[in-house]
């Protein structure tokens, strides 16, 4: 793993992508930070890492669209996947050179709580919980780069999947707030999942029977939730989204929070994406 | 069949992974662990708050009124960890146009409960508080006016200590010589603020009372402009003798005070009618007369220092501790003026330097002692001085004149039924820079930073590109 971590480290910095991602996001950053924090004088560090959330749209894709994609493009994929290392290791090894990247450039941004600090009221605890706030999302959003990376063959497109991805991600908490609730919409909203899950192993089985049982056995899940506890069921789409509500858990780090629960979500959340992007690769090994 | 024994493995795994990665998650949100990492433990709840919660006795829910508007993150957060510290207390949001019921319910007067106000209810009685209650505002600029902290904690246990049937303590102020009615400052904000703090405020007439009434926890003399009686005195002094606690305001104006005075003179106290001047500058806001004295390290400051507040007393008079003290009393100074700083007998001469005739300071213009049985040690009364009226007036602008006056209050009475919470700061001193410092880091951070690390990224490349 660590082999695969130091080449992919010395890539982003033998190629101009790591240098064009640390330089892009070091100008945005601090223009904000300029104008939101130099300008009025304000010691509110946290709300500096809250307005530069948005430049992750645009920097995370640039960061991880080639990590796995590109592996596919050149095939040295097939030599990664016959060389002892396992895919995991890969995986992981990709992943972690993409966060210490991310987070060699937040360390700079340190430079600007150290200037707050100095000429005013710094709250460093509340600033350390914001810097730990914006570590776990953004390597939640790298792990979303790198799954959507490993299912495409060409770094554009990879780049441009990740960001509809993140976008989406971004809007979540503005779609639960339309979601139509109540029996029949989450019923459907039950069944569509339930369909996509046996579909998923039809893909990956070829059988038949083992997606109806899938089918089967999912139906039976979501019939057997409706009687049991129906107001779970009757926010059945709410509570699916809000897995996806990476910002909202944000929140509590930028007014000083640190919540357990929170760094779990991130945690786990990076962890199945990370998962999912072990499986996809192994599935070309045997499918 | 090898794609069959794959893909349904890793089909099982991946759901048991997502299966245990939402189990995980659930357990991460039962436990509820967090850790406050703000300079002003703004959603840690105080001793006093766990103790009215565990002493619930009856299911409590509280509402928030919430429409498409987000509530605020700071008062959801600590409203969530009452719900988190007792099973009795249950959180509800409530959309006030989808439930028009709940709002009927909670504001019969049609007062008007707006978004983001809270209601604390059990079956039997509630509490409603409206959402510019749940903020502490600094309004010294009334165009303008900034929130500088949190008051959610404060008034939520005082509704619960309410709804628990606590006792309130009463204060009793006295009328007759043309004082200050606590209930009625500042537009009734102040009376307020007392209630938040679980506090009933009710007036007593020295002359036509037979006694200070026996459910008296506080008297509260604020401004008298002439002197007491001696049969008004009397009954203070009785008070006091079987442990009544006192609070007493004099200002500048009052002049002489004799039989006060003589009251005074039981806990080693003088009061000069005399004006303190405080050159120094840090210790004034801008003129000599305008004080803000030091913060002593007592109860009733402490806090104040802790969150940074001060304490402004305009045209303060001396709260002086007497060469000859009574055995028994200790006197500790609260508020106190720097080494540079005199006082004045000869209010006829205008002058802000000091003139011959004048005392050096420092000096106290606001003090507390306690009166103690010499032989046994056992605490018979407590009283607080202070050498200014006009403190009270500025409550609304100065968050510390507030907070010293409540927590005077809390002192003077430390049973625990008076909420000795305070407003949480949010407030953060600004960045003090100059103009050629500000430039000088903006050209940093946007220019230079950046373009370095760009000029390093192209040379790089050129470097490589035939490689």
């Amino acid at each position: 793993m660590i082999a695969i971590l130091m080449r992919e480290l010395r890539t982003y910095f033998k190629t101009p992508i790591g240098y064009i991602f640390m330089g892009l996001f070091l100008l945005v950053s601090g223009f904000f930070f300029t104008f939101v924090n130099l300008s009025t004088g304000s010691t509110y560090f946290t709300s500096f890492l809250q307005n530069i959330l948005f430049l992750y749209l645009f920097a995370i894709p640039l960061l991880t669209m080639r990590l796995i994609s590109e592996e596919r493009r050149s095939r040295t994929d097939q030599l990664l996947l016959t060389s002892p290392i396992t895919v995991t290791e890969i995986v992981l090894g990709k992943f972690l050179a993409a966060f210490f990247v991310y987070a060699f450039t937040l360390l700079v941004t340190v430079s600007y709580a150290i200037v707050v600090g100095t000429f005013g009221d710094l709250w460093i605890w509340e600033t350390v919980g914001g810097y730990v706030g914006i570590l776990l999302l953004g390597s939640s959003f790298i792990a979303v780069g790198v799954f959507v990376s490993a299912l495409s063959e060409n770094q554009v497109s990879a780049a441009f999947f990740t960001f509809f991805a993140l976008l989406l991600i971004w809007f979540i908490d503005l779609v639960k707030t339309v979601v139509p609730g109540g029996p029949v919409a989450n019923g459907v909203f039950a069944m569509i999942i339930v369909l996509g899950v046996a579909g998923y192993f039809y893909s990956n089985t070829g059988s038949v029977v083992a997606a109806a049982a899938v089918l089967l056995a999912g139906t039976l899940t979501a019939g057997a939730l409706y009687i049991a506890l129906p107001l779970v069921f009757n926010r059945l789409i709410i509570n699916a989204l809000s897995w996806f509500g990476l910002l909202e858990r944000f929140n509590p780090f930028t007014i000083g929070l640190l919540r357990f629960d929170a760094v779990v979500f991130y945690v786990s959340f990076t962890s199945v994406f990370l998962y999912l992007t072990v499986n996809v690769i192994e599935k070309r090994r045997w499918a | 069949m090898k794609r069959l024994k794959y893909g349904g493995y890793a089909g099982i795994t991946t759901f048991v992974v997502i299966v245990a990665a939402v189990v995980l998650n659930l357990l991460a949100q039962q436990i509820g662990w967090q850790i406050d990492l703000t300079d002003t433990a703004v959603f840690t709840l105080s001793p006093q708050t766990r103790a009215t919660v565990d002493g619930l006795t009856d299911d409590v829910t509280i509402y928030i009124l919430a429409s498409r508007q987000p509530v605020n993150a700071q008062v959801m957060e600590v409203l969530d960890r009452y719900a988190r510290s007792s099973d009795r207390i249950r959180l509800e949001t409530v959309d006030p146009e989808q439930s028009p019921g709940i709002v009927a319910r909670f504001d019969p007067d049609g007062r008007g409960l707006e978004t983001g106000s809270v209601i604390v209810a059990t079956q039997q009685a509630f509490r409603a508080i409206r959402r510019a209650d749940l903020f502490s505002q600094d309004t010294t600029n009334p165009n303008a006016p900034q929130i500088v902290g949190l008051d959610v904690e404060r008034r939520i246990t005082s509704a619960l200590a309410f709804l628990a049937g606590g006792q309130t303590p009463i204060v009793y102020q006295t009328q007759g010589h043309g004082e200050v009615d606590l209930s009625t400052a500042g537009g009734g904000r102040l009376g307020e603020q007392f209630r938040a703090s679980n506090l009933e405020l009710r007036r007593l007439n020295l002359i036509q009372a037979a006694e200070i009434p026996s459910d008296t926890a506080i008297l509260s003399i604020v401004r008298p402009q002439s002197d007491f009686s001696p049969s008004e005195i009397a009954k203070v002094e009785r008070f006091l003798s079987r442990g009544g606690k006192l609070f007493l305001a004099i200002e500048l104006a009052a002049g002489e005070l004799p039989n006060l005075s003589l009251l005074l003179e039981r806990y080693g106290i003088g009061i000069p009618a005399a004006v303190v001047l405080e050159p120094d500058r840090n210790f004034n806001i801008g003129q000599p007369l305008q004080l803000a004295p030091q913060l002593s390290d007592s109860p009733i400051t402490t806090p104040l220092v802790e969150a940074n507040f001060s304490v402004v007393t305009p045209l303060a008079r001396p709260v002086q501790e007497l060469s000859t003290r009574p055995r028994g009393i200790t006197f500790d100074a609260l508020l106190t003026t720097s080494g540079q700083s005199f006082y004045r007998s000869d209010l006829a001469n205008e002058s802000l330097s000091m003139v011959p005739g004048d005392v050096r300071g420092p000096v106290a213009v606001a003090a507390k002692a306690v009166e103690r049985d010499f032989v046994t040690n056992e605490e018979i009364s407590r009283i607080v001085v202070v050498g200014n009226v006009s403190f009270i007036a500025l409550v609304d602008q100065v968050s510390g004149n507030l907070d010293f006056l409540l927590n005077s209050f809390g002192w003077l009475e430390p049973q625990g039924q008076i909420l000795s919470i305070r407003s949480r700061s949010t407030f953060r001193f600004p960045m003090q820079m100059t103009g050629m410092q500000q430039l000088v880091f903006a050209v940093l951070f946007v220019v230079v930073i950046p373009a370095a690390i760009l000029i390093t990224g192209f040379v790089t490349w050129l470097r490589r590109r035939y490689l």
